[in-house]
């Protein structure tokens, strides 16, 4: 089959791999209907995680359609259109079995690669290094699924490819960021970032039932999705984004604020991901710029959503969070607990995230997709592959 | 002495011979360290320092060496070497193609310089081998080396899981003869019988081959305890005990595994013969138990038809 093979830092090329196969009995193989870019991907390309292997697939948000099930698969069968969060869950383990699902104890096959940087080893995640796991991506014409009756969902009809596309995880990760924030009527909920999960988490909030959401970026064309979406927007490059949070809360600040920046993009654009991934091994200056103005921002015994992938950065002000009782919620997407809200809420139009989908390749040209995803090309929000 | 002390040593040496050559004078001085010979020469030093300093990092470095200049002196240190012959690198270039294009060169010619990593006295993996998959090499990279203690080169190694099952249904689990040749098979081929006996054959790095048998030896509702038998190549014990945990969370698994290898030090030589230390083999051994018991499957990527070559994801 041909698939997007990472051959080393900043070289991407499409190449013909062998076909997966079923390994285990809850497997099932999965042929790639559309699969998407993500800001979290950058970090690999640039080279940011060491344990790459040249020819590994990349890609960990897709959907597609089941063509071949393991013997113990009963909830999914072959024709099945399905969406696959990107994180590898058993469904059976004391995580899976409370809702935890990216922390499942069970399904990572290089647990000890793991284990010394985080204490315990979390779930399997497709297509991100062998340090989380070493499973093959879906930029490919097929991928194999494991634990597929947990983590295969059923497309229902009237919600398009595009759609359940991001309910892979963009959708999931930013709807999470806002279920943490326990939405009450009134809250005023900000949130840094209107990338892919940004985006999702500002519908989510609205859909959970925030009075009002703030979305902040500096790109007109994402500042204007988010406007579309309902959110009020600023550009954090024209005004002082504190300052102006105050104003638009009457001085209380935000209830919540969800960081969905992180360091992959750092709130000044991909383009300066050189800078990042220099500042990130060498430096270790300031980054997380968000992070920091969203604890100065959140309201007294307000609540911090951060869903930014975040992986070195050791010197943040914890005596704000402590001094002003803020709740800190955090995790990777526990997407099995959310998909199938999400489907619903996407079949109601309630939810829009084919909305993200703006450039679309074959999967031939798929490097050609992340070189203009990664620099911002013509307003690239996300670019989407089909094999 | 780490590498920023050679390299720094190295940086003064040069910056004395420019004092010397210009015989004192200041503005003399500052024009030959800013000419552009000696400047090249310097980011080129800085850069293979750098570099060297993250591949091969040494205990007493108490921080990555710290990257101040611009991409343009990298570009230009890199023009310089390809006059000599090391392939030269676009000029506008960033940092992160710079390393892509140095770090085959390091990796490849740090053994023969007879750099090691000094934590395991053995060339990393990350530089001999095809895997990149040395813990420590990763918490040097991600910069969070004081996250964690270093894995323990003890012959002993412990570890424990909780798994959501009483302890007669893990006990039965555990002697079933495919148990064992599945949750060890990272470390050794186990062929177990019925009787609680168990053939085990553990290769090492360099195609060395190491064989022992092992009995079960008593056991009751909550303990397996084995040993090897006589003739062992490397004798062990291990113990399992299990333990309710609290609430409704299950049993708690407990594996104290003993090496004793023949001659030295026990501990390292076990790492040394298996390429693998005790403790991530007693880990990772408990990991796909649960996983077994908890799903009926173990997780795996063995073969991953995914990459080039055939794409087998040892």
């Amino acid at each position: 089959m041909r698939a997007l093979c990472w051959n080393g830092v900043n070289d991407l090329r499409v190449e013909t791999v062998d076909d997966p196969a079923i390994l285990n009995p809850k497997d099932v193989i999965l042929k790639v209907r559309l699969s998407t870019t993500c800001g979290s991907d950058l970090h690999l390309i640039d080279g940011l995680i060491p344990t790459m292997k040249a020819g590994d697939v990349l890609g960990h948000e897709f959907m597609g359609e089941i063509v071949d099930v393991g013997r113990e698969v009963t909830k999914v069968k072959r024709g099945d259109r399905v969406v696959v969060p990107s994180f590898i869950s058993c469904g059976q383990c004391w995580y899976c079995q409370h809702d935890l699902y990216s922390l499942c104890d069970t399904t990572h096959p290089k647990p000890e690669l793991q284990e010394p940087l985080l204490g315990y080893p979390t779930a399997g995640i497709y297509a991100y290094s062998h340090a989380f796991g070493g499973y093959a991506g879906a930029h490919a014409e097929y991928v194999r699924v494991p634990f597929a009756d947990t983590d295969c969902f059923v497309v229902p009809d009237g919600v398009a490819d595009e759609a359940a596309l991001f309910i892979s995880d963009a959708a999931p990760t930013g709807f999470m960021g806002a279920d943490f924030c326990n939405i009450q009527r009134g809250d005023v909920v900000a949130v840094w970032g209107c990338g892919g999960v940004g985006l999702m988490a500002q519908q989510g909030a609205m859909i959970l039932g925030a009075e009002r959401v703030i979305a902040i970026d500096r790109y007109p064309e994402r500042l204007a999705q988010a406007a579309a979406f309902g959110a009020i927007t600023l550009d954090y490059t024209q005004v002082d984004v504190v300052e102006a949070l105050k104003e638009l809360t009457g001085g209380r600040g935000p209830d919540s604020c969800i960081d969905a920046v992180g360091m992959e993009a750092g709130g000044t654009g991909l383009q300066h991901a050189y800078d990042r991934v220099k500042q990130a091994l060498y430096m270790e200056t300031d980054r997380g710029t968000a992070l920091r103005q969203a604890m100065l921002a959140v309201r007294k015994g307000g609540t911090l959503s951060i869903l930014g992938v975040y992986g070195v950065m050791d010197k943040f002000p914890l005596g704000m969070l402590m001094n002003k009782g803020v709740t800190v919620r955090t995790a990777q997407q526990h997407g099995q607990a959310y998909v199938p809200r999400l489907l619903e809420h996407a079949q109601r139009g309630e939810l829009t995230p084919a909305a993200l989908a703006t450039h679309r390749f074959s999967l031939e040209d798929s490097a050609k997709g992340y070189h203009m995803f990664k620099h911002k090309e013509d307003g690239c929000l996300r670019a989407v592959f089909a094999p | 002495m780490t590498l920023e002390q050679i390299g720094g040593a190295a940086l003064m040496a040069l910056f004395i011979a420019a004092l010397i050559e210009t015989g004192l004078d200041r503005r003399k001085y500052l024009a030959l360290v800013g000419s552009a010979p000696v400047e090249s020469l310097r980011c080129c030093a800085m850069l293979l320092l750098e570099t060297l300093n993250r591949h091969f990092p040494t205990r007493t470095a108490s921080a990555p060496m710290q990257c101040q200049h611009s991409d343009e002196s990298y570009a230009a240190a890199a023009r310089t070497l390809g006059r000599v012959g090391i392939e030269a690198l676009p000029v506008s270039a960033g940092y992160a193609e710079h390393r892509s294009r140095w770090d085959p060169i390091l990796r490849r010619s740090g053994p023969a310089l007879g750099l090691r990593d000094r934590r395991d006295r053995r060339p990393t993996r990350y530089i001999t081998g095809p895997r990149l998959t040395k813990p420590s090499v990763i918490r040097k990279e991600l910069s969070m080396e004081t996250a964690s203690p270093e894995p323990s080169l003890d012959a002993a190694a412990r570890a424990s899981v909780t798994i959501g099952h009483s302890a007669d249904e893990l006990r039965a689990l555990w002697l079933r003869p495919e148990t064992q040749s599945r949750i060890w098979a990272d470390f050794a081929n186990v062929t177990a019988a019925d009787d609680g006996s168990a053939e085990w054959t553990a290769r090492g790095p360099a195609g060395g081959e190491y064989r022992w048998r092992t009995a079960v030896q008593d056991a009751d509702p909550t303990t397996v305890r084995w040993s090897s038998l006589d003739g062992a190549d490397i004798a062990n014990t291990g113990v399992l005990t299990f333990r309710p945990a609290p609430g409704d969370r299950g049993t708690e698994a407990h594996l104290d595994v003993r090496f004793d290898p023949p001659g030295g030090v026990v501990g390292e030589a076990v790492s040394k013969l298996f390429h693998i230390v005790p403790r991530e083999i007693v880990s990772k051994a408990l990991y796909r138990f649960r996983a077994l018991a908890t799903t009926g499957e173990i997780p795996t990527t063995d073969p991953q038809p995914a990459a080039r070559n055939g794409g087998t994801d040892k």
